[in-house]
């Protein structure tokens, strides 16, 4: 099932669009597919929150399955579903959650509140100039999972 | 000035000059008191249901845009009350679409204002009667999508007539070119109709009233009041249309580049609130370029974006450790080398091909995997 308010992007050039016509703004791209649970949940939280985050931040989910933006899954590195990367004036915002991966958040959010704390500290950030931001949740909100490398 | 103010001193104690209401449909000398009345107010009501009455079909068709099938042109028209206009919908691909876009108009905001200021009620109201440049952003998405999906279709519609079909398809094009700025007036209106230059120039009788253009000495006596355009006819070494010049959007050098007195004047336009962010907020260089590129977007004129093919985002990769060039320069290398090692094995064999494919950060590559431990993690056992 397709969500009904966020914009679902399925080719590179809307990515590029939505990269270059957010200003000002926190830009919340999931990447996913709608036929995984986790996914879902998220959606559902990002879609309960779109509106009360509106001001300052903006959301996008992107379709992983869509040949056209492989490019972009292989440059954000998206090895697991649902990610989230966060964009502020078309520079990537990284987020310390403690996990190993600090480019992006992976896994869904617990409730709604949470993402928007999460969203609001990247705002925050961003608009003091900062391009890592440290995750507001308990640890115990933020989900595990374990990145495996090719080379030492 | 003076004049104007002694008779606005006396006008109270006098009755006012006579005026026609649009809602009553006669003419009173009760001034503004007139909006007030029982009876002005009944008509006004129902005159204002009537009229939301109609611009309810119109949102229908901006929620559900459709195609507009060229019979179907003519019967498709919206009287606008506010600005006493007919809005035909000729030339139109999608249903309502001039509707919409008139609806939407800054022009047709100013006329409601000035409509509820005149006849009341009050200005709640007001929204009623628009159409937010939200709403029409959207609906101009979904016409693309629908013009998208069904092209084909409509070929096969109209595959009969073969030129009703070109010009069906030349139609769309402008149309969607065109709303993408409904708030942009000055445009100028690509023409949709051959015109018949010979009656233009040499009859006059029938086409003063539209081509005030046409030189004096072709109109007959009886039109001489009309001002002439004559200076500008053929003293312009740009050109019109009578004189066979190219139209103005397809001017191979003038659309393309803009000039730094337009920048300025999108600059000066831009809201004050821009100065209150913090100037070293990330991206802020970035952002005041973009919002100047945007500004000049809306207003129609073609700006050298960056976003061609090739064009990727500011990302810092998981494994970089250098700068966020590094990244791209790092993904931009591995692209390259995916596509030489695929193209080799394409030619030899297609088992090399699934090994190619399966370079990601999990593959599954005789390379050992190790899962990742931070840098504390470490150091913490280290010192255990």
């Amino acid at each position: 099932m397709e969500s009904v308010l966020l914009p679902t992007l399925t080719k590179k050039e809307e990515i590029d669009r939505i990269i270059n016509n957010t200003i000002d703004k926190v830009l919340v791209l999931r990447f996913g597919r709608t036929s995984d649970e986790n996914c879902l949940l998220l959606d559902d939280i990002l879609e309960k929150s779109a509106r009360d985050v509106s001001k300052f931040a903006t959301v996008a989910l992107v379709d992983v399955d869509s040949d056209q933006v492989q490019v972009y899954v292989n440059y954000f590195d998206i090895t697991l579903f649902p990610s989230t990367v966060f964009f502020f004036n078309a520079h990537h915002m990284k987020l310390d959650s403690g996990t190993a991966d600090h480019t992006k958040w992976v896994g869904k959010f617990h409730e709604k509140q949470d993402f928007i704390d999460v969203v609001e500290v990247i705002f925050r950030g961003a608009m003091k100039g900062k391009m890592i931001v440290h995750c507001p949740l308990p640890p115990e909100r933020i989900p595990k999972y374990q990145l495996l490398y090719k080379d030492v | 000035m003076e004049e104007k103010k002694t008779k606005a001193k006396k006008k109270p104690s006098k009755k006012s000059e006579f005026e026609f209401c649009k809602v009553c449909r006669f003419h009173h000398d009760q001034g503004p008191r007139h909006k007030y009345f029982p009876r002005h107010k009944e008509l006004l009501s129902a005159f204002l249901n009537r009229f939301r009455s109609k611009i309810a079909d119109v949102r229908f068709f901006l929620k559900n845009p459709s195609f507009l099938r060229p019979q179907e042109e003519s019967q498709n028209r919206v009287w606008c009350v506010f600005c006493d206009e007919d809005i035909v919908e000729l030339g139109s691909s999608f249903a309502c679409s001039k509707a919409i876009n008139h609806f939407a108009s800054s022009e047709h905001h100013k006329n409601v204002k000035q409509f509820l200021w005149k006849h009341g009620p009050s200005m709640d109201c007001a929204d009623d009667f628009k159409i937010s440049d939200a709403d029409v952003a959207k609906w101009v998405r979904k016409c693309t999508a629908l013009g998208n999906k069904d092209a084909s279709s409509c070929r096969g519609q109209l595959s009969s007539d073969i030129h009703n079909n070109k010009l069906e398809f030349e139609r769309t094009e402008k149309v969607q070119t065109h709303y993408i700025n409904p708030n942009d007036l000055n445009d100028v209106k690509p023409l949709l109709y051959n015109t018949n230059e010979y009656q233009i120039s040499h009859s006059g009788v029938t086409h003063y009233g539209s081509h005030l253009n046409v030189n004096a000495s072709h109109l007959p006596p009886g039109v001489i009041g009309m001002t002439s355009n004559s200076s500008s006819l053929y003293g312009d070494s740009t050109g019109n249309v009578h004189t066979g010049a190219p139209p103005p959007w397809l001017n191979p050098n003038g659309g393309n580049i803009y000039n730094q007195s337009d920048i300025t004047k999108v600059q000066e336009k831009l809201p004050a609130k821009t100065s209150k962010l913090n100037p070293h907020r990330v991206g802020a260089a970035w952002a005041e370029r973009r919002k100047i590129e945007m500004e000049m977007e809306k207003r129609g004129l073609a700006v050298n974006s960056n976003t061609d093919a090739d064009w990727l985002p500011n990302f810092g990769r998981v494994w970089q450790s250098g700068t966020r060039k590094d990244s791209r320069k790092e993904f931009e290398k591995e692209k390259r080398k995916l596509v030489v090692t695929e193209s080799i094995s394409m030619e030899s064999e297609e088992r090399k091909l699934v090994k190619t494919e399966s370079i990601s950060v999990e593959s599954e590559e005789p390379i050992q995997i190790q899962p990742y431990v931070s840098k504390r993690a470490r150091a913490m056992k280290s010192g255990e």
